[in-house]
């Protein structure tokens, strides 16, 4: 049997990754902190497998506090189970909670609720609108190479550091389970003969790449050039067989690391973090 | 023709939204009368991501350039800071340039700029004419006034009209589109 086991603060988004992302059996129970990307993973994995008729069995997280912060983010909408949530989450209400989008236009329908209550929750007008930069065109991309039934899951935490440990900042997820970025770029004959997955994911970054036959390709440049305005930032890329990470400051190039991925993502997984809020 | 882009959201994020907008737009402007201008006015929209800006005004002036709707005019307007950016990011990319209306009434070349601002005060002073009156308005060989005409019509801010000489044959004949200096 296949479990996917998470442990401890962040387990997805620290890249300790399961046998399978089929699993039979998802198991919570010792999860102590969930980030966002943690949230639309679990979120993108679980519905896949229900999409496939292939519903895994879930055993909940046993801390109350995680259990009260997963339902006020959204994942017990998603998540079948008896989350009996009393405990109060220790976690401040979240930025954007989780969404499933079955298209890029049903991200647009959703702005004028998202954009006031980001307003609201974010001091910065700036940071606001460059966040929702770096979304639509994340949500673009996605709805470009993740266009599938179990569409793409969008989530979002600002973090003081003060209950999390984690570092302070804008922290966004966005998981889709569609074909993925390497399998997209070979849809284009200039890239089909490039075997490894992490190289097309760099060269992703680039303008002008895509795997479409329009004249296009600069969404993920333009999410690097925010991010990296934003303030120190980092971001991760998990697709296919492929990772690239990234930290990011206005005043330098990119520090960049690629590395090959088992088991394959099915879709493309996106982190970013950015300084500030 | 105003257009508010408004009614779509503060907002705009993605490229599928920014297709249905541009698709609006083209209904409409199919819809206005040859020698009117639709004005796309951005007041009260806070944001566009530059997928969106790419699929909705770059695609429009892609358009013109490839002969759509060039004998009626598009200007935007009410453009804030941010979204004046954007613009001015992927018409430059594009090698695209549109003309906005400031706050103050005057007007912003977006995106290509090189020699298109003078090219467009040319074209303010003169107000109706041919592609041999700028030539000689701006000193140009009638190749090169053709060449920048090609542009300006492209932007939107002035249209063309196919007419018949006197004497035969065929001529373009061209129109300041911008409201207010039309």
């Amino acid at each position: 049997m296949a479990v996917l086991k998470l442990t401890g603060s962040a387990p997805l988004l620290s890249g300790r990754v399961p046998v399978s992302w089929s699993p039979d059996h998802i198991d919570l129970s010792e999860l102590k902190w969930a980030t966002p990307f943690d949230v639309v993973v679990l979120a993108i994995v679980w519905t896949r497998l229900e999409e496939q008729g292939q519903v895994p069995t879930i055993e909940l997280p046993h801390d109350p506090s995680v259990r009260a912060y997963l339902v006020d983010v959204g994942l017990a909408d998603v998540i079948g189970g008896r989350w009996d949530a009393h405990a109060a989450s220790t976690a401040d209400p979240p930025l954007i909670r989780l969404v499933r989008l079955a298209s890029a236009d049903a991200w647009d329908d959703l702005q004028p609720e998202l954009w006031p209550a980001a307003h609201a929750i974010l001091d910065d007008p700036d940071l606001v609108l460059r966040t929702f930069d770096i979304l639509g065109e994340l949500v673009d991309n996605a709805a470009t190479h993740g266009q599938g039934p179990a569409g793409t899951f969008v989530c979002a935490q600002r973090y003081t550091g003060a209950s999390s440990g984690l570092p302070p900042g804008v922290w966004l997820g966005i998981a889709d389970g569609g074909r993925g970025i390497p399998a997209h770029l070979r849809l284009n004959p200039k890239y089909r003969d490039i075997e490894r997955d992490e190289q097309l994911i760099q060269l992703s970054r680039r303008p002008w790449v895509t795997g479409t036959r329009d004249r296009r390709g600069w969404g993920l440049v333009e999410v690097f050039e925010e991010a990296a305005k934003s303030g120190p930032s980092e971001l991760i890329i998990r697709s296919g067989r492929g990772e690239g990470y990234f930290r990011l400051r206005s005043t330098n190039r990119p520090h960049a690391r690629y590395r090959p991925l088992r088991p394959a993502i099915p879709g493309a997984w996106v982190h970013l973090r950015v300084e500030g809020g | 023709m105003r257009y508010s882009i408004v009614k779509w959201n503060v907002f705009l994020a993605t490229r599928e939204r920014g297709r249905r907008v541009r698709e609006d737009i083209e209904h409409k402007l199919a819809e206005i009368a040859a020698g009117a201008t639709l004005t796309m006015d951005f007041s009260g929209v806070e944001g566009i991501t530059v997928s969106f800006g790419d699929e909705c005004v770059a695609k429009l002036i892609l358009a013109r350039a490839a002969g759509d709707y060039v004998d009626r005019g598009l200007v935007v307007e009410g453009a804030n800071e941010d979204v004046h950016e954007t613009l001015e990011t992927i018409l430059a990319r594009r090698k695209l340039a549109a003309v906005s209306l400031t706050s103050s009434g005057g007007l912003h070349v977006l995106g290509n700029q090189r020699w298109l601002p003078e090219t467009l005060d040319a074209a303010l002073e003169l107000r109706s004419f041919r592609a041999s009156d700028l030539a000689v308005h701006l000193e140009l060989t009638p190749q090169a006034a053709n060449n920048r005409l090609r542009v300006l019509v492209a932007s939107g801010a002035v249209s063309r009209e196919l007419v018949v000489p006197e004497g035969g044959g065929k001529e373009f004949s061209y129109r300041i589109a911008v409201p207010a200096y039309a």
